[in-house]
This record gives structure tokens, C-alpha cells and sequence, in this order.
């Protein structure tokens, strides 16, 4: 089963996106992360690589590039916040007839994916958070010296590599065909018009508005909590999203919805769908298996 | 496996169960579907007047799974309609785990996925230690006697206000254990009233209890063998595929047991998961029915693979 580049457009901004699996089934809408033209990785659809055709064993699965990363227009740099991403996601979800999906995030993805669950969960049937080092509570936590030394240039083939061989577990799934897409998506001019766009300074102390919901996500928890089965899904070797931080994501979730589920996958950092991809399928495709049955029963 | 129905299906029946001779411990199964051999050992151990644990307790897995899998659920020595161990000093863990494996030896199964739960989670992790050849993967659900921390459920489900043998008793246990009380249900209070009506069961409890069984072998054998077994899934001896799965609300096992296990295995092991589910006690697997059995076709198939 290969999986088909398309784009579409949405207010007027190209969306790129990687489409695979059958026609009929719940879909699956994958996000990726990255803090585009931030992140010495350049995230993309392209991410996801052997977790594609295992998530589109029952199922039609959409992989989408976020504005200003693969092939996506930034088109503005509003489109660099969070909440502004999430209504762009429903503007895709709406351009491809889909009506309700089951959102897979990974890394700020997964923060997406969070807030979606929040402001628009009549469009989630089930929210997966793939180690994501932003959707936890932060409390004061200590800086993130992950990438503080990334060589330069940034975004070259080694750049990206060091980023990877960071924040993997295992060297073994950063191969030419991953590398060439990432360096293919920073050199695109939707990754440069964002490397541009977060040149002003206020604009990147605004990390993305992750900070700016995060209120707004924890009085939520507190209030009705998520609608949605919830799955969080961590790694044993994460450098950047931490086990206890987000076990204490799951006790937050778990406190409103019955349906929450954390899951840790040995020997993977934070690509455990690249890493360890059957492990990875098992839990993750088992948990919309059982939402699934559970909506049919 | 895309069209297997998860979810249990109300009123279905679990098939007559079959009897075996197990080197002289008749031993009563559930056998049903084909294809991978699934072998499940539930929790609890003889002597017990309050509750009694048996093979059905797996009805809500067993049935819905049976339609892809060769699943198997058993009796275990002293338990549930197995006969007693033939002698007092055969009340300890070590009898229940050969006796599992010579269970599994005398149905002549290929190497079987091992399902155990609480004390059965221990027993199937000692069979994958002791019989890696009677064994292709592990699951071990909720086990506090695997677990190297403490296990509050003798606080927990302590000074139960029914008198023993009693469906109330059972009830006001299974309820302690569980997140949502209404799961409890009549089906399964049925079981374990049938498993209190035999003489022998009696026996057992006598056993355990006045003869002292329970204080001279069970217990402090049990914690000589727990030490052997955690050191060695330290040393790196379980070398299975495995997965965990807990409860967050189980009030007798410590959710921060599930992590220790898991690193203990995982640090050696590959193909190690642990999965946690919200709104479950004790018995996930007949609260997230759904989940559970959605979690373990897929870990099956993977294992086999």
C-alpha cells in the first residue's frame, strides 16, 4: 500500500498532505510536530513513515503538513499559534469531507490534537498524544538543553541527523529516505517563509501560543474534562517528553474521562512509531479497534 | 483481526468445560477457537472463604476472543473445580506454577501466549522463567504479587462484615477490587458460589487455615521465590515478549508497581509495553472489556508474527 501526496486548498493556502489505507473505515488524521523553523528537524507528513501502512491496516489515513512545514503554505504568520493551527486543522478536516476523526499527535501535534479535543471535540471520535513534551503541566520545569548545541548550518543533512540521533532511542530508523524528506521540507519555501516569519522576536517568545492556552487547557480538564477517549502514548528513552510528565498529563485527563489510557513503549525516544512501529501499531491500533467496537456496540 | 468483535456479547455462554489429567490433579479447562493458543490464569489462591476466583472470570475475553484465537482458561491447582494439592506442603506458589505448566505440557500446546492476573500474573511470569520453551509471549495483568512494592489489599478487603462462603462475602470483595461496583455481576457471583459448594474447596480452606498451611508453607515460600523471581527479571531472564497492563484505581495494587515491573523487564527486553487504564480496579479486563481484548489480539498477533 503506498501513500498518495495530494494537496488541497484551505482560505486559499495550499495544504499538503499524504493519504493511504482503504476508502471506508473511521478515519485517521495524523499530525506531526516540530515548532516549524524552530526545531532543527524538519517535521512533515513525511514523519511517519513505517507507522503509515500498519495504521491503515482497517482504516483511511490522512497525514497532514502543518502551515509552514512539508509542503503547506504558511501563508501567515498567525497560522505559527496553536490555536489558530487547530482551526486551520477543522478547515482541512472540512475540505476533506472529513466529519470526525481519530486525531493522532505526535509531539506539538499531540498539543494540537489536545486542544482540538477542547474546542472541537464533536470532530475527534479519539485523541492519541504521541510524547509530546509540550501537552503535560510544565510546572517550573527546568530548561530543554536538547538541542542546544545543534551544528550549523541548520537544516543540513548532518544537522538533522545530530537532531535526530538526540531524541531516538535508536540510530537505525534515521536512513537517507528520512533525512533527503526532511531536508526536501526545510529547503521548501513554506519552512523558510516560517524560518522568516519567527526572525521577530515577539513572535517567538509566543512559542507557537502554547503557553497562551494552556490556562485555558487545564480549566477545561478541571471543568467537563475531554469528551473522547484519550490515549497518551510515551517512550522509555524520550530526552524531551518525560515519563512522569506525562503520566501526570494521564491523571489530569483521567480525573473526567473514563476512556484515558497511557502507554509506554520500551527502546524509543520520541519517534516510537518510527523506533518500535509494530509496538507502537499494537497499542495504538488496538486502542481505535476498541473505540470503534465500542461506538458499533 | 479487523473483523473481530471485541466487545462481550450479552447472555453468550461459556462451551462445557473438559477435564484433564495433569500428573494426577484432575484439572478442569475451557478450551474454544482455533489458531494461536491464548492460556489464561486468573488470581487468588486456595484457602480463601471470602471469594474464589475460577476460569470464567475470563468469560468477558474468553468468548469475545474465541472467534480468532485458540483460547484457553484453567482451573488452578486447588482452585475452582481442580482437584487440592495432594499434600499440606504442596499449598504454595511453586505447586500452582508446575502444575500450570504440566497443564499446558499435557494438552501438548505449541508454545502459548500466557495471560495472568494478580497472583496468576506472578505464576505466568514464573512458567516464562521456569518453561521458556511452553511459552511464545507474557501478559501480566495487575499483579501485586509480582510487584515490588507493597500490597495494601489485606488493609483493603480486611474484616469483610458477611459471614464466609456467602454471596454477600464474594460480592463486598469483588466490589472492593473494582473501580465501577456495578460490574460485579450476577454471572460472576454465581461462579464463585458454585466453586464454595464443593467439599473440597472446604478442604482447601481448612488447609490453609486451621491446619496452618497457609502460615507454614504458602506465605513464607512464596516470599523466597518472589525475591528469586524479581532477581531474575533484574538479570534479564524473562525474554519473552511482554506486555502489562494495570489499572489506575485499583485500591490493592500500587500504580507505581506497574512502572518498577516494567523497567525491570523492559531494561533487558525489547518488545516490553506497559499499558494503564483509567476507571479500572483490579479487573481491567472485565471493566475495559473492549480494550483489554482489543490490547491483547493485537500483542497476540504481534508475538506470533
Amino acid at each position: 500500500m503506498t501513500a498518495i501526496k495530494s494537496s488541497i486548498t484551505v482560505a486559499g493556502r495550499k495544504v499538503a498532505i499524504l493519504r493511504t489505507g482503504p476508502a471506508s473505515g473511521e478515519p485517521v488524521l495524523l499530525v506531526h510536530g516540530g515548532r516549524a523553523g524552530v526545531s532543527p528537524i524538519a517535521h512533515g507528513s513525511h514523519i511517519w513513515g513505517p507507522a503509515l501502512p500498519l495504521l491503515a491496516a482497517g482504516r483511511p489515513v490522512v497525514a497532514v503538513d502543518l502551515p509552514g512545514a512539508g509542503g503547506s503554505d504558511l501563508g501567515s504568520p498567525d497560522l505559527l499559534m496553536a490555536d489558530q493551527v487547530c482551526q486551520h486543522l477543522l478547515g482541512v478536516m472540512d475540505g476533506l469531507s472529513i466529519d470526525k476523526a481519530h486525531v493522532i499527535g505526535h509531539d506539538l501535534g499531540g498539543y494540537l490534537g489536545l486542544w482540538l479535543a477542547i474546542s472541537a471535540p464533536a470532530r475527534l471520535r479519539s485523541l492519541s498524544i504521541l510524547a509530546s513534551p509540550m501537552a503535560p503541566p510544565k510546572g517550573d520545569g527546568l530548561d530543554d538543553t536538547t538541542f542546544l548545541a545543534t551544528p550549523k548550518p541548520l537544516w543540513s543533512r548532518a544537522s538533522q541527523t545530530w537532531a535526530f540521533e538526540r531524541v531516538s532511542y535508536g540510530q537505525g530508523h534515521i536512513d537517507d529516505v528520512l533525512i533527503d524528506a526532511c531536508v526536501e521540507a526545510a529547503q521548501g519555501k513554506p519552512h523558510l517563509d516560517a524560518v522568516a516569519a519567527l526572525q521577530d522576536e515577539q513572535l517567538r517568545f509566543r512559542d507557537f501560543g502554547i503557553p497562551a492556552l494552556k490556562g485555558r487547557i487545564w480549566a477545561a480538564t478541571r471543568g467537563d474534562g475531554i469528551s473522547i477517549p484519550t490515549q497518551l502514548v510515551w517512550s522509555s528513552h524520550d530526552p524531551q517528553a518525560a515519563r512522569d510528565a506525562g503520566y501526570v498529563l494521564f491523571q489530569v485527563l483521567a480525573q473526567k474521562q473514563k476512556a484515558t489510557y497511557f502507554h509506554l513503549i520500551n527502546r524509543a525516544g520520541s519517534f516510537a512509531f518510527r523506533e518500535q512501529p509494530k509496538e507502537f501499531a499494537q497499542v495504538v491500533v488496538s486502542f481505535l479497534d476498541s473505540v470503534d467496537a465500542r461506538l458499533a456496540a | 483481526m479487523a473483523s473481530l468483535n471485541f466487545t462481550p456479547v450479552a447472555g453468550q455462554k461459556l462451551p462445557t468445560p473438559k477435564h484433564i489429567d495433569v500428573k494426577g490433579i484432575n484439572t478442569r479447562y475451557y478450551e474454544a477457537g482455533e489458531g494461536e493458543p491464548i492460556v489464561f490464569m486468573y488470581g487468588g489462591n486456595f484457602g480463601s472463604s471470602d471469594s474464589a476466583s475460577s476460569a470464567p472470570v475470563w468469560s468477558l475475553n474468553f468468548l469475545p476472543l474465541s472467534a480468532g484465537f485458540r483460547v484457553i482458561a484453567f482451573d488452578k491447582l486447588g482452585q475452582g473445580f481442580t482437584d487440592n494439592p495432594p499434600r499440606n506442603e504442596d499449598y504454595t506458589m511453586a505447586s500452582v506454577v508446575r502444575h500450570g505448566a504440566a497443564f499446558i505440557e499435557a494438552l501438548k500446546l505449541p508454545p502459548v501466549h500466557l495471560v495472568g492476573h494478580s497472583r496468576g500474573g506472578y505464576g505466568c511470569t514464573r512458567i516464562a522463567l521456569d518453561y521458556p520453551h511452553l511459552v511464545k509471549s507474557l501478559t501480566i495483568v495487575s499483579s501485586g504479587t509480582l510487584s515490588p512494592r507493597v500490597s495494601p489489599n489485606e488493609v483493603v478487603l480486611s474484616a469483610s462484615p458477611h459471614p464466609p462462603y456467602s454471596r454477600e462475602s464474594a460480592r463486598w470483595i469483588y466490589e472492593g477490587y473494582s473501580y465501577d461496583p456495578k460490574v460485579v455481576t450476577e454471572e460472576w457471583m454465581d461462579n464463585v458460589m458454585d466453586v464454595f459448594a464443593q467439599p473440597k474447596y472446604k478442604v482447601s480452606v481448612e488447609k490453609m487455615v486451621q491446619e496452618g498451611a497457609g502460615a507454614r508453607y504458602f506465605i513464607p515460600e512464596l516470599a523466597k521465590e518472589k525475591r528469586e523471581t524479581l532477581g531474575w527479571l533484574r538479570e534479564g531472564r524473562l525474554q519473552r515478549p511482554t506486555q502489562i497492563v494495570w489499572g489506575q484505581n485499583d485500591p490493592t495494587v500500587l500504580v507505581e508497581g506497574c512502572f518498577d515491573i516494567f523497567d525491570m523487564i523492559a531494561a533487558h527486553n525489547r518488545r516490553t509495553t506497559l499499558n494503564i487504564f483509567n476507571h479500572a480496579g483490579h479487573f481491567s479486563y472485565r471493566e475495559h472489556p473492549e480494550r483489554f481484548n482489543a490490547l491483547l489480539a493485537h500483542f497476540v498477533q504481534n508475538a506470533s508474527a
